[in-house]
């Protein structure tokens, strides 16, 4: 037996982790917000108007008996303090000096305002999505766990989207063409991009209603590299509209066989076609349901299977070329583009393991599929081995026997 | 996540192989190898003496804590608090311990007074490891996890720690950096913005607010720093 180190990628703690679900006041007074302010600051140094709630339809309450009507007035006074203080913060939130946290406070509020003044949420929204591209853009190593722009509109993306998906994604793509927004380096354990986890996650709060909108934003997620909830879409998407799918799934393994890509890239894709048919638990690959997918294996499967080859190929001869006439790999990879689709921290021993695992995955899939590619698969799984560390090499199940 | 490929390697042909090496890391890998896959098996004490093998102390340490842990967790499954506890002593980096400590406080769900006592008692000392390092901000991040276990099992010292959390963060100034003179916990990675110091977890500030409305809106207007402040304040909006 050998281990190996495989993605943890699902253990991914962005700053996803620290969104706050801020719930909201219910009934009672309620502030209305200025109408005509031209920013955030000037809207938060007014004194908020207050109206009695039985003016708003929208927040007209029932009418209390007699019974709990004093409890009722109590509970009206404090969720009345409440709101009122949340209107407050806006103005404390604007006057913050970080600009990261700034943004984020002021999308939380917007979260917690909007079902009582959804207009002013709204706002509140655009103005901390737009104002993130204030963050400075860390520049150097020291600075590098810094929130960036990127990281932050995700998270004002993600309180957004729980309220108005739609509203969340157009405020994308208004900002897609503008590049100063930056995302800050890949994610280490997943060498997964943060703009293309924001762009699959959008995709998939959108899938239900609008299958076309989420292909879209399925499609400009690749442009970064394919992620694992990209897997989840493709699932989803097929339901919905399985051309649109197919498209998809079809752009993705376009860009295997013919750009640079991490082997997460191909796991992912690899897992999605076939599912626990190329697992590497003996029991679960016996109880995989070979039928199911039946017609989008017989479209893509080799098709697949032949561009993992490819990419495999194409990186592990890069890395010859780099270690010409050295025995062991003890170095960070220099192809620019190599270095573009994986975590900056990776040296060639880490990348050169995490393509053997894929490729011991992807094994099994031309075991079944395209049984002619076996002795090059084999192959290239000894030429990765020759860059891994010497252990992993010698006790990872090279060339495992059927 | 660790994938174990059935290859014929057993922990026996992997330790003769570690004996047969002369390079010393080539040695310590096949060591942890051979642990691991004693651990999979089942044979959790031969785990352990093969750990104790390896030359370099902080795989060492890193590994059999690792295995402690599992075991204090397995404990912890079987509502084996005091033996879960046991487990954890036996493990040596401070940092591992004190996460331990409060996992499994965590998992202990304070239903009557000798439930609170023994999640009382590993949170002491939880709280007793984490003034041994070094003021900064790590520190005020962890007071304030430890703050927010205790508010499940003892609102009171829940109030007082996460006071005792706040004075820390306003007496921070950047971020701590351990040095090898007062080390005592490695680093945590964690984005280096003023919200970070409340972890992941939002739940210390709804659940003291539950208990004490007026004393937590005090608690969260104690923040020097205007976005702990807003933030805190934030955790204590009603939920719909």
């Amino acid at each position: 037996m050998m281990r190996i180190h495989k993605s943890d990628r699902r253990t991914n703690k962005s700053i996803g982790g620290m969104l706050l679900v801020v719930g909201t006041v219910s009934l009672g007074t309620i502030t209305r917000p200025p109408q005509s302010a031209p920013t955030i600051v000037d809207r938060a140094s007014r004194q908020p108007a207050t109206v009695p709630i039985d003016q708003d339809p929208q927040r007209r309450q029932p009418p209390s008996s007699s019974v709990n009507s004093e409890h009722q007035e109590s509970l009206r006074a404090r969720q009345s303090d409440a709101l009122k203080r949340l209107n407050r913060l806006v103005g404390s939130a604007s006057q913050i000096g970080d600009a990261s946290a700034r943004c984020r406070l002021l999308a939380r509020i917007a979260d917690a305002l909007w079902p009582y003044d959804e207009a002013r949420a709204r706002r509140l929204f655009r103005f901390a999505f737009d104002r993130a591209i204030d963050i400075p853009k860390p520049d150097n190593d020291a600075e590098v766990r810094r929130l960036t722009c990127g990281l932050v509109r995700a998270e004002i993306t993600r309180l957004l989207t729980q309220h108005d998906a739609k509203s969340a994604s157009e405020q994308i793509l208004n900002s897609a063409d503008k590049t100063a927004c930056d995302y800050g380096p890949r994610n280490r354990a997943s060498s997964e991009h943060p703009r293309s986890e924001l762009l699959v996650t959008t995709a998939l709060s959108l899938v239900t209603n609008d299958p076309s909108l989420a292909y879209r934003f399925g499609v400009m997620s690749l442009q970064e590299g394919i992620t694992s909830h990209l897997g989840e879409l493709l699932s989803r998407l097929s339901v919905k509209d399985e051309k649109l799918a197919e498209q998809l799934l079809s752009a993705c393994i376009d860009r295997i066989s013919g750009k640079d890509v991490n082997a997460l890239e191909i796991y992912d894709v690899a897992h999605f076609l076939f599912q626990d048919e190329i697992s590497k638990g003996g029991k679960q690959q016996a109880e995989s349901k070979v039928e199911e997918k039946a017609e989008l294996k017989a479209a893509f499967a080799t098709k697949l299977l032949d561009a993992a080859l490819v990419a495999t190929d194409r990186f592990v001869t890069k890395i010859e070329r780099q270690q010409q006439s050295k025995e062991r790999a003890d170095e960070r990879v220099t192809d620019p583009e190599i270095q573009q689709v994986w975590a900056r921290e990776a040296d060639i021993k880490e990348l050169a393991a995490s393509y053997y695992s894929m490729l011991l995955d992807v094994q099994e899939g031309v075991n079944h599929y395209h049984n002619d590619k076996l002795p090059e698969t084999q192959s290239l799984l000894e030429r990765l081995g020759r860059w891994m560390d010497p252990i992993d090499g010698t006790h990872v199940g090279l060339l495992r026997q059927r | 996540m660790l994938v174990f490929y059935d290859n014929g390697d057993t922990p026996e042909s992997l330790v003769a192989e570690a004996e047969r090496t002369n390079d010393a890391g080539q040695r310590g890998e096949l060591y942890q190898l051979a642990s691991e896959l004693s651990q999979q098996k089942g044979d959790a004490t031969k785990a352990l003496e093969l750990a104790a093998k390896i030359a370099n102390e902080e795989k060492r340490n890193y590994l059999s804590d690792g295995l402690w842990l599992q075991r204090a967790f397995q404990a912890a499954g079987k509502q084996q608090f005091e033996e879960a506890h046991a487990f954890i002593k036996m493990m040596k980096r401070p940092e591992g311990r004190l996460r331990a400590l409060m996992d499994i406080a965590e998992r202990i769900t304070p239903t009557n007074e000798n439930q609170r006592k023994q999640a009382a008692a590993l949170l002491d000392e939880a709280q007793s490891l984490v003034i041994t390092g070094s003021p900064g901000a790590q520190q005020a991040r962890t007071t304030m996890e430890v703050a927010r276990v205790y508010a499940q099992a003892d609102s009171e010292t829940a109030f007082e720690v996460t006071a005792k959390a706040i004075d820390m963060v306003n007496s921070t100034f950047g971020p701590s950096i351990p040095d090898k003179t007062r080390w005592q916990f490695a680093h945590l990675v964690t984005f280096n913005d003023p919200l970070s110091i409340f972890g992941t977890d939002a739940r210390l500030f709804e659940t003291l607010a539950k208990v004490d409305y007026v004393r937590t809106l005090r608690l969260a207007r104690r923040f020097n720093d205007p976005a702990l402040m807003v933030a805190a304040q934030l955790y204590l909006a009603p939920k719909k």
